[in-house]
């Protein structure tokens, strides 16, 4: 399969020059099977690009399938969504799998998105090429463009909307995207592990610096609430589960807004060394939007 | 008063290495004046940075006090809203103010885009006082020395346009807004279908001749020029509009001076700098200076 960056930041877009490198749009990967198939790995405003991408071909002339897989229904997870224009195109089939939360499933929570009060679109129903609205069903294999995609629940039992993560097999290689996770007291749980063992490609967020988590700093600012200091992961975690996983290869996506190109270069070094330190062999960087790669 | 641009762009953020010069972030404008409140005009990603600026204010103190004017509550104009610092404050003061008939109601509407499934935190997060002043088209009211009203807009959900009197001088800000011209925008989903029955282009018209008066002697019009002429022609029904027609209205009032606003995500710095410059030589004159709000920029008037 072939995985190309669209989107690599976590929370709010962040444009501008200090970000242009790394890219500046929300969550959005796009993933090509070996038979061609098209999946898609969240729908931030990265998809917006993406599927500008798409209409030079099939898309474009209501021919094209695609799935997107949600890790989560955060806004900037979804808010993408509708600006996907091969969605708005009639023959195109587009299917969404992801996570209800409190009693709603997926297609109410996407269908409170697009209500009349936050969007023009009012209802999922003016999509004409969204299918299949797809509740995750947990432990089980679906079978799909010649590969075998896997979802598994991460911040499992706590008050907020479950995070998903997504696990791509596809003849002896896999991808595994894990996002919006807190790890209790820092350490990836054993459950994780196994969901990422032997991953050649580990796409895992990095929302905080270890720095920040230590001193108990955060969030989008200082000055936030508890809440949006916790459920997510460091850079130092998102190592700690490659290397437990015995991972190939790591990139560091779902950025801070506040994140600029030097501070992840940097934090990416420091990573590089406290791989050496514990001779792995764990390749390290960061994802970039518009980066190409086969895995 | 003092006019910064906080997000001049419209539908959602854009971080492209083509709009770096004239700005990504979504609609966020703010005025200040001497003794007066802080006053912002929508919280889309250009809110953010705002409050990070405000750091160094009597915000940081927690004796702030400003008021936020919404255009409407389209995500786009609303997504800063839960990561503006001076909300996590104890002691500062906020008024909200938006179209509506109720307070609670326009809360609820800010309540249920927060929170869980789609965000991780809520409004009972927010340690600064806010009150919620639901407001309707055709009022008048005041935040402290600033004197405010309201015109109606055509936009799907409806937008309110603003006009802000201070010290002698005038602003306002008019996105999103599709012409009175076509179709009438206001609740439901709207299709591609132009006006025909004449009843209802009058109607249009009757609202349409509203803004004169609303404009009438502005010192600065800022103005939704999301679409060319063309790009309106096939999108009459999406509630924005061009800068032809914008300089219509700005004509009309009599206004000093037009600023393209709420720019299209594709609008590229090269493209949009070349096409204000094209409207300026054609239409520009002493009476009536024509720009482009670029994020960053400060307008003292
Ligand atoms: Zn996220
Ligand atoms: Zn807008
Ligand atoms: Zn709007």
């Amino acid at each position: 399969m072939r995985v190309k960056f669209w989107g690599v930041r976590g929370g709010l877009a962040a444009p501008g020059a200090a970000c242009a490198d790394t890219g500046g749009n929300t969550s959005c990967i796009e993933v090509r099977t070996a038979t061609g198939a098209l999946l898609v790995l969240d729908a931030g405003i990265g998809l917006y690009w993406l599927g500008r991408s798409l209409l030079a071909g099939a898309y474009g002339r209501g021919q094209g399938e695609a799935t997107i897989f949600l890790a989560r229904t955060h806004w900037d997870h979804i808010q993408g969504l509708p600006f996907f224009v091969p969605a708005f195109l009639p023959g195109n089939k587009i299917h969404i799998h992801g996570c209800g939360h409190a009693g709603k499933d997926l297609r109410t929570i996407l269908e409170g998105q697009m209500a009349e009060s936050y969007s023009p679109i009012v209802s999922l129903k003016n999509m004409p090429s969204i299918g299949n609205v797809k509740d995750v069903a947990l432990g089980q294999t679906l079978e799909t463009g010649g590969v075998s995609v896997r979802a598994h629940v991460v911040n499992r039992g706590k008050a907020d909307a479950p995070s998903v993560a997504w696990r791509i097999d596809e003849d002896g290689r896999s991808l595994v995207y894990v996002t919006d996770v807190e790890y209790d007291k820092g350490v990836p749980d054993a459950e994780t592990i196994a969901f990422a063992r032997e991953a050649d490609l580990l796409v895992h967020e990095t929302f905080f610096t270890d720095d920040e988590r230590r001193k108990g700093e955060g969030g989008i600012i200082l000055s936030l609430p508890p809440q949006a200091r916790r459920n997510h992961a460091t850079f130092g975690e998102a190592t700690e589960l490659g290397l437990r996983a015995n991972a190939r290869k790591l990139l560091c996506t779902h950025h801070h807004p506040d994140r600029d190109d030097q501070t992840i270069a940097r934090a990416i070094e420091a990573e590089r060394d406290r791989v050496k330190g514990r001779k792995g062999t764990l390749s390290v960087d960061t994802a970039r939007e518009g980066f190409e790669l086969p895995v | 008063m003092r006019v910064t641009f906080w997000g001049v762009r419209g539908s959602f953020p854009v971080a492209h290495p083509k709009v770096t010069r004239i700005g990504g972030n979504t609609s966020c404008v703010a005025l200040r004046a001497e003794g007066a409140p802080l006053l912002v005009i929508d919280a889309g990603t250009g809110f953010r940075h705002l409050g990070r600026q405000l750091r160094e204010s009597e915000f940081a103190k927690g004796k702030g006090e400003g008021a936020l004017l919404l255009s409407h509550t389209h995500w786009d104009h609303i997504q800063g809203f839960m990561y503006f610092e001076p909300f996590f404050k104890e002691g500062n003061k906020f008024t909200v103010v938006a179209r509506g008939d109720h307070d609670r109601k326009l809360k609820q509407i800010f309540q249920a885009q927060t929170e869980s499934p789609y965000f991780s935190y809520g409004l009972d997060s927010f340690k600064a006082e806010l009150t919620w002043k639901p407001v309707m088209e055709d009022e008048q009211f005041s935040i402290g020395p600033w004197r405010i009203s309201t015109v109606r807009l055509n936009h799907p959900g409806v937008a309110l346009g603003y006009r802000i009197e201070h010290g002698g001088r005038s602003f306002i800000y008019m996105t999103d807004t599709a012409p009175y011209t076509e179709q009438w925008l206001e609740h439901g989903f709207h299709v591609r279908k132009p006006e025909k029955d004449p009843e209802a282009l009058d109607r249009l018209r009757a609202h349409g001749k509203k803004l004169d008066a609303f404009t009438k002697g502005a010192d600065l019009l800022l103005y939704d020029t999301f679409f060319t002429p063309e790009q309106y022609g096939q999108n009459p029904h999406w509630g924005h509009s061009t800068p032809d027609e914008g300089l219509r209205v700005a004509r009309e009032g009599g206004v000093k001076s037009f600023y393209f606003f709420h720019h299209h995500p594709e609008a590229w710095d090269d493209d949009l700098e070349a096409r204000v410059k094209s409207y300026a030589k054609r239409f520009g004159s002493s009476d009536l200076r024509i720009d482009v709000a670029r994020e960053g920029e400060t307008i003292e008037m």
